[in-house]
Formats: C-alpha cells, structure tokens, sequence
C-alpha cells in the first residue's frame, strides 16, 4: 500500500483520504492572491516539522527573502529550518532548474541526494512559458521536471497561475503530466469574495468531489465546509438554489 | 591637508578589520556591492549572469565580468551546467559569515558611508 503524505491542511487531507500518494506530483491551480504558495510552504513547514522530510521551495520569481517573511507571518521560522538544513529554498530560472534536473552532478541534484529530499514545492510552472510557446515542447519540459522530481519518489506540488477554473492551453499538457489537479479560486457570493477548493483529479485514490470553502488563517491554511445550496460555483458567481 | 586625508582615510576604516580587508580586496564597486547583498538575502539563488543582472538591475555585460571575478575571489562559484555558467555564493562558513557581518554593518548609515568612501576610492564608480 502506498504511503500517504499528509499536507498539514487541516480539511484537505481529509478530502485526500488521508494525504497525496507519496511521489505524487500535483498541480495546485489558482489565481494570484489565493493562497498557493501559503499552501506550498505549508505542505514544506509540515513535512519537516511533524514528518521529519527535508524540502525544498524552488522560487522562480519571489524572492527567498519576501517568502521567508510571510512565512514568519504564520510563525512558520523557515530561516532556522534551513539553518538545520531541512529545507532549502531555491531562487533560479525556468532553464536553469530544467539544466539542473538533467545533471545528476549538479547543486540541485546533490542537495537532494545529499539530504534525503522528500517534498519540493514549484512556484509556479507558468514560468515555464518563458522558454517556450511551442506545445509539444512544453510538454517536454513539464515531462522533464515532473519525471525529474519522481525519479527521486518526491512527493511535489507544482503552483499554476490561472484565474479561471478550465486550464489553459500551457497547462493542459501538465494536466496529463500530474497526478493530483487541486484547484483554488475566488468566488463571489452575497457581495462579498469567499474562496473554494476542490480536487479535479486524483490518480489511484478516491477522493472527496465536493468544492470546500477555505481560509488563510494566522496558522495557515485552512479548509472548512462544502458550499451548500448554491450551484455555480466554478464560474465565480454563482446562483443560490431555491429551497425545497 | 595630507594629515587630513591621513584623519579621514583612519576614520573610514574604523571597523572590524576583517570587514575592513573584504571591503578594501572585494566590495570595489557598487554593482559588487549589490550583487553580494543579493546573494546574501538569498542565499540558495542558482542563476546566470544574465539573470541575475535582471534581479539587481545591472548590465548583463558589467555582472558576466564582476560574478566571474567574484567566482575566481572565492565570493561566489560557478558551475558549469549544460550551455550555462550557473553561480551560487560561496559554500565558506567562515566568508558568509563576514558578508553576513558587513550587510548587517551596513544597515548603520555611518557604516554606509564608510563604505561608499571605500568604494569610491577604490575607483568603482558603478
């Protein structure tokens, strides 16, 4: 039976059945401000403190130093974990991180050799588009990095930039790369923004079909309860169903 | 006014003098200067020259020359990844430590313009 490993999300494991599949890599789709990379660090944060798995934040365009101080908001010190060299995070670029997975020699690959690496978060993949438009290459690449990261039986959550609940063409080639599609966005419900999650797919588990609401608490965050009587939710705005 | 010169010139190196010894041998220009705060506020950053001109807004030109001096220094080292020249801060406890030392200095304004005289002696107008 395939280990689960636990996000630390309270809620979002119990709608993983427990956690991804280990070496899983997931897709966590969502617009800007939806609390992608909060999750990614948390996912990281719980890995090494409860789990003792080393991680890694590979960042492509937020500074380490801005992502240890909304880290320090959760009171998560990432800058003692990485002094305890359990968590590494990583500030380089699309063609780099691509060079660097294909280098068994290379600082990347010996880190996570060297420590054991059992999680890494992606912030974002969108990046990626920097290389390339061309489909079939970018397909490539997603295979390269997603193959890169199992290689090693790393659990991985792969950040995605998108502000609407279809994927869009660059990402409809990770789609079939990944394993698990989470997906958080913002929806609009009596004048007021509240935020959803819910899971697209999962590979080889069951998995709860429901769209959560969900909250980034001081502690991090947080899922909570299924939306209940509306319908619509995926389109933003959705509509209250009438009672019966 | 060579015994002011020789007042100011003891004035500006007074702090620790290891600190003093890595200004005067390594911190010679500005883009040096900023390049070495960047890579001690992010320490793991693994990237070209050319990128990381992009995130210290310097010439490409001027970083290409100024990281691969600062890699053959001991600051920072180069790997070399496929067609890329990939550089990282120096693994040296002891050297990250120092620029430790100095971007913590540095946050003083007095310590500042020790440094910018220092600089600016050294001819590093950039």
């Amino acid at each position: 039976m395939t280990k689960r490993v636990r996000t630390g999300v309270p809620g979002l494991d119990e709608m993983l059945h427990g956690g991804f599949l280990e070496g899983s890599a997931v897709l966590l789709q969502g617009a800007p401000g939806t609390g992608k990379t909060t999750l990614g660090l948390q996912f990281l944060y719980t890995g090494i403190v409860e789990d003792d798995e080393p991680g890694l934040l590979i960042t492509f365009e937020e500074f380490p130093y801005s992502l240890l101080r909304d880290a320090q908001s959760h009171k998560w010190d990432l800058r003692a974990l990485e002094e305890a060299n359990k968590l590494r995070i990583i500030f380089t670029s699309p063609n780099i991180l691509l060079s660097s997975l294909q280098s068994p020699s290379s600082p990347l690959n010996r880190t996570i050799m060297n420590w054991g690496v059992r999680r890494v978060v992606l912030d974002s993949v969108s990046h990626f588009t920097r290389i390339t438009r061309d489909k079939q290459r970018l397909r490539d690449i997603y295979t390269t990095v997603v193959n890169g990261l199992k290689r090693e039986g790393i659990t991985s959550i792969l950040t995605s930039e998108s502000s609407t609940t279809r994927l869009n063409p660059e990402q409809d080639k990770l789609s079939y790369v990944v394993d698990v599609i989470l997906m958080m966005r913002y929806v609009e419900i009596n004048s007021a923004i509240d935020r959803a999650l819910l899971i697209l797919k999962m590979r080889g588990s069951a998995h709860e079909q429901g769209i959560r609401r969900y909250e980034i608490r001081p502690e991090g965050v947080h899922v909570t309860d299924r939306f209940e009587g509306l319908q619509g939710l995926l389109t933003g705005t959705p509509i209250r169903l009438p009672r019966s | 006014m060579e015994s002011y010169n020789n007042l100011m010139s003891d004035i500006m190196d007074e702090m620790d003098p290891r600190v003093l010894e890595f200004i005067k041998n390594h911190v010679t220009t500005f883009t040096r200067w900023d390049t070495i705060r960047f890579f001690h506020e992010n320490p793991n950053t693994q990237d070209t020259a050319e990128n990381l001109a992009r995130y210290v807004g310097r010439s490409p030109a001027v970083i290409r020359q100024e990281a691969q001096e600062m890699a053959e220094e001991g600051i920072f080292r180069s790997v070399k990844q496929g067609k890329h020249t990939v550089y990282l801060l120096t693994n040296d406890p002891d050297r990250r430590r120092l620029i430790a030392n100095l971007v913590e200095a540095a946050r003083d304004r007095t310590f500042r313009m020790k440094l910018v005289y220092h600089i600016l002696r050294a001819g590093g107008q950039q």
